[in-house]
């Protein structure tokens, strides 16, 4: 019965909108729908959109409470010239009476303890929960945190899942008070309310804790705070961390650079890097009374004669009142400041890791048999200065060989490419912050895509990573990292930094190759010296019964042997495969290059002309003037100076190699040069001589 | 006589070998890579000498040194080689090249190489030392296998056992490798002239029907292309009794 009744009312839906149509009253009306308009609260937007901010998922939004917390206690510690020292304490929160498994909760307190110089009482509630407040945003200054949003949107994040507030102790010194807060956000005004302010007792001197309870998953793997942690301490070895999980483990990270790197300036904004309507709001804010004193004083590499050049060719007064200058002139001014040449922004706003904190960092915490690393010089994309850095760690140290395979663990959210002993492995650095999700669209990984590895002796499919026991290394400084989305998740795609971080690959690249051909060299000739050994046996046997054997066995053993060894490259090829057990500067079994030349082998590396064609060319030289001792007299003038200049060439070409950084091309060029010079002083003191 | 050249030449032969050894001592005592110097026997390396009327090897010569990965395994093959020859030496017994091959054939400790894999790496092995040490291969006591037979009015001594090949029926003497003064001795030969026939059948022929006893000569066949000791004995004859040597072959290369 109720079947056949179904079909009866279909033709109704058609009807409706007919009626609606011929009543008007229930349309809105303008006055109506003005009414209904309200400002939105950037904290009410977010609330919405919080996966905007990394807080998709409880096991990112976990990591990501943790990360804001940990890149503020750094960025806060660096600022004030104090080595970090910093504690991350997860805990399980009971649920229900019950306090689960690390991997079966729900809820965490995420406590984050720094050493730094703490915060004023009047800022704290501001600065944990109010959104888009912090001192980072409007100045040019590399910083791990730019915009201001996330300590507080994690506090945010905690407040909607569990209606906990934000604690935080601080304390600026140890002659200071410390204080306590409990504070939450009002999202619809964005402003925080203050539940909790008392000064309490803390048995540290000086610094900050933050404790956020929120609602997360715990779980190892791929994109877990574990791995944050580990990757922050490869990009930061002057950090110490300690990290209590949730299992109850403490885990420490050493600190094993004991340097501070350089305070990073703040700078002005560089003129190629401002919009139109940026320029706008400047010429407004300046305090400036002139154009020219607006332009040379607002932006970075202006000076006053530049500035007064620019007002010229745009037909302006550099007189004229900032504030006055509007409309049709103003956008003459712009498209003139644009079509300038102007010096690139100074870099000393950067402060990048360095090629010796990333080796150290990656030997801390990735074992392998060769690191490298390497610093692009500074660059420039829309105005704002970069550095790209870049490493590369490769091999299997031989313990870890002797190791079975680790049974498969289950994939977590993050995860793209799992055949860890398959695939190299990329890890992202953002003004030293790991970038753990979106890999496939962050620039640094498709220029490690686009980096042909099989030149530098690895293998790699078409559109995929480079296969092998690596992991690259790559880290971006700018005083603006231009981020896809609010959570940092991957760098966007700028053909500046693409270019830079692909030189810089290139170079980590040959670096290994290098490596990988000399190791097989070595492999080969000490196939070579095993055959070798296998008949001298023989030899000295017969050698024995030859002479009715009376033969001192041994000892020709041991002469044949020393022969073998000479001839197949001696100790070089020990060392090189790690056979004498000792590595260079006491790292076992792995061998650093840096740009300061091949730690460990510096003969192996020399004996290797790869990386200077001209000194080849120079030992020619030398080698055509021993083979005709004998020539007229004024020849052999041309080649005598030739060859008093010809080893020397190859001695600089060899020195400037290894001590210049990434000197390859300007190394080259320096005794290409000198090779030339050779030649014309050896034509003139032919001249000479004929004179 | 004979009995003391013989003994002579074979310590000389004997020294050589040993000398082999002294060459690899010396060299690793001067942190120098051991090397034997090998006549080439190659078409390049050859010249006939009119005077002589011989063809002869020339004076070009290669290396071959020990520590040289293409070379390393030919080097150590020759020593063993040499080493098993000076044993024949000193025991004053000969073999054939089949045994030296199975004399010097072992694995090599710890591993899976063999010092020979086949015979036809230790045979030219062998002719390499003749020519180094300028020996013949008889002189180092390595026999071919017997081949080829002759018959006629010739009477030969070998081993202290008089051999009169007009009484040997219609099969003749086998020849044996080693036919130098010592080992084989002719006492009497009244043969106007050597025929050397190249197949085994037509002398097969030739004897069956007694030709040698109609036309006073000696019938010689290598059966086919001749060993050496047939090629040896044709020479002494016609160098030591003037006989004149008609060959009787197909000229089909």
């Amino acid at each position: 019965m109720a079947k056949k009744a179904k079909p009866a009312p279909a033709p109704e839906p058609e009807k409706k909108p007919a009626t609606r149509a011929a009543k008007p009253t229930q349309t809105v009306t303008a006055v109506e729908m003005g009414a209904r308009q309200r400002e939105i609260s950037v904290s009410e937007f977010f609330t919405k959109n919080r996966h905007l901010l990394g807080f998709d998922n409880p096991r990112k939004a976990l990591l990501t409470c943790v990360k804001e917390a940990v890149d503020n206690a750094l960025d806060a510690c660096e600022e004030a010239g104090l080595l970090p020292d910093v504690t991350v304490a997860l805990e399980v929160v009971p649920t229900g009476g019950s306090t689960p498994q690390a991997s079966q909760a729900t809820r965490f307190r995420v406590t984050v303890t720094d050493n730094g110089p703490g915060i004023v009482r009047q800022h704290i509630p501001r600065i944990f929960a109010k959104l888009l407040y912090g001192s980072k945003f409007h100045r040019l200054r590399m910083s791990r945190g730019q915009q201001g949003i996330g300590i507080s949107a994690a506090g945010m994040y905690g407040q909607l899942t569990t209606g906990k507030p934000v604690k935080i102790i601080s304390r600026t010194g140890p002659k200071a008070a410390a204080h306590y807060f409990e504070v939450q956000i009002d999202t619809k005004k964005n402003e925080p309310l203050v539940h909790e302010n008392k000064q309490i007792d803390w048995d540290q001197p000086r610094g900050t804790q933050v404790s956020i309870e929120v609602e997360g998953r715990y779980q190892k793997g791929r994109a877990s705070v574990d791995e944050y942690l580990e990757q922050t301490s490869i990009a930061n070895p002057h950090v110490r961390l300690v990290y209590k999980s949730p299992d109850g483990e403490t885990r420490e990270f050493p600190r094993t650079y004991h340097e501070l790197p350089p305070t990073p300036r703040e700078i002005k904004p560089h003129p190629y890097g401002i919009e139109f309507g940026m320029l706008l709001k400047m010429l407004q804010d300046t305090t400036s009374h002139s154009l020219s004193g607006f332009l040379s004083s607002d932006f970075c590499r202006v000076t006053p004669q530049l500035a007064d050049e620019i007002c010229k060719t745009a037909k302006v007064s550099p007189n004229v009142k900032p504030r006055g200058l509007k409309g049709h002139p103003a956008e003459t001014l712009y498209q003139t400041i644009q079509a300038t040449k102007i010096m690139a922004p100074p870099t000393n706003c950067l402060s990048p890791i360095g090629e010796k904190a990333i080796l150290s960092g990656l030997y801390k915490q990735i074992k392998g048999e060769f690191y490298t690393a390497v610093s692009r010089p500074p660059a420039v994309y829309r105005g704002n200065p970069f550095v790209i850095e870049a490493g590369l760690a490769f091999g299997h140290r031989p313990e870890d060989q002797a190791k079975p395979p680790q049974p498969a663990r289950p994939k977590a959210e993050g995860e793209h490419e799992e055949e860890d002993s398959e695939l190299a492995r990329v890890i992202r650095y953002a003004n030293r912050v790991p970038l753990l999700y979106q890999q496939s669209a962050c620039a640094t990984f498709k220029a490690v895509l686009n980096t042909t590895w099989k030149n530098y002796g690895m293998s790699q499919s078409r559109g995929a990573l480079p296969g092998g026991p690596m992991v690259i290394f790559v880290h971006m400084a700018s005083v603006w990292v231009p981020f896809t989305s609010e959570s940092k998740e991957a760098i966007a795609d700028y053909d500046e930094i693409q270019k830079e971080i692909t030189l810089a690959l290139r170079e980590c690249g040959r670096r290994l190759g290098l490596f990988l051909r000399r190791r097989e060299r070595a492999a080969s000739e000490f196939r070579r010296r095993h055959i070798f050994e296998l008949y001298i046996e023989e030899v000295v046997e017969a050698c024995n019964r030859l002479k009715g054997g009376k033969l001192p066995t041994e000892k020709l053993k041991a002469q044949l042997q020393k022969i073998a060894s000479s001839r197949t490259g001696g100790l070089k090829t020990d060392e090189a495969l790690g056979k004498t057990g000792a590595g260079p500067e006491g790292l076992p079994h792995s061998i650093i290059v840096t740009p300061e030349g091949i730690e460990g082998d510096v003969e192996v590396a020399a004996a290797v002309p790869s990386v200077a064609p001209p000194t080849a060319e120079a030992a020619q030289i030398e080698w055509r003037d021993e083979e005709q001792p004998v020539g007229t007299s004024s020849k052999r003038q041309g080649r005598a100076s030739k060859r008093r200049s010809a080893p020397s060439a190859k001695r600089s070409g060899k020195r400037a190699d290894p001590s210049a950084p990434r000197s390859g091309a300007t190394s080259s060029g320096q005794t290409a040069r000198a090779a030339g010079k050779t030649a014309k002083s050896g034509k003139a003191s032919i001249a000479r001589k004929k004179k | 006589m004979a009995q003391t050249a013989k003994h002579k030449k074979n310590g000389v032969v004997a020294k050589k070998l040993v000398g082999l050894a002294d060459l690899v001592i010396t060299a690793a005592q001067r942190s120098k890579d051991p090397t034997l110097a090998i006549p080439i026997r190659a078409l390049s390396n050859v010249a006939f000498n009119e005077r002589k009327g011989m063809i002869e090897m020339g004076h070009k010569k290669q290396a071959r040194s020990f520590f040289n990965i293409g070379m390393a395994k030919k080097f150590m093959q020759t020593i063993l080689v040499a080493d098993a020859l000076s044993e024949l030496q000193r025991a004053a017994l000969t073999t054939s090249l089949r045994e030296i091959y199975y004399r010097t054939k072992h694995t090599i400790q710890d591993s899976h190489e063999n010092t020979f894999d086949t015979q036809d790496e230790s045979d030219p092995i062998i002719e390499d030392l003749e020519v180094s040490l300028a020996a013949l291969r008889e002189e180092l006591h390595v026999r071919a296998e017997n081949g080829g037979s002759i018959v006629g009015p010739l009477v030969l001594e070998d081993d202290g056992d008089r051999v009169d090949c007009a009484k040997l029926g219609k099969g003749g003497y086998s020849v044996p490798s080693i036919v130098e003064p010592g080992y084989v001795d002719i006492r009497r030969c009244t043969a106007d002239f050597v025929l050397l026939v190249e197949k085994g059948t037509q002398w097969n022929r030739l004897s069956e029907d007694k030709f040698w006893r109609r036309y006073n000569c000696v019938l010689l066949t290598g059966n086919g292309q001749p060993p050496r000791g047939v090629r040896r004995l044709a020479r002494r004859l016609h160098e030591d009794y003037r006989l004149p040597v008609y060959v009787l072959v197909d000229n089909d290369p």
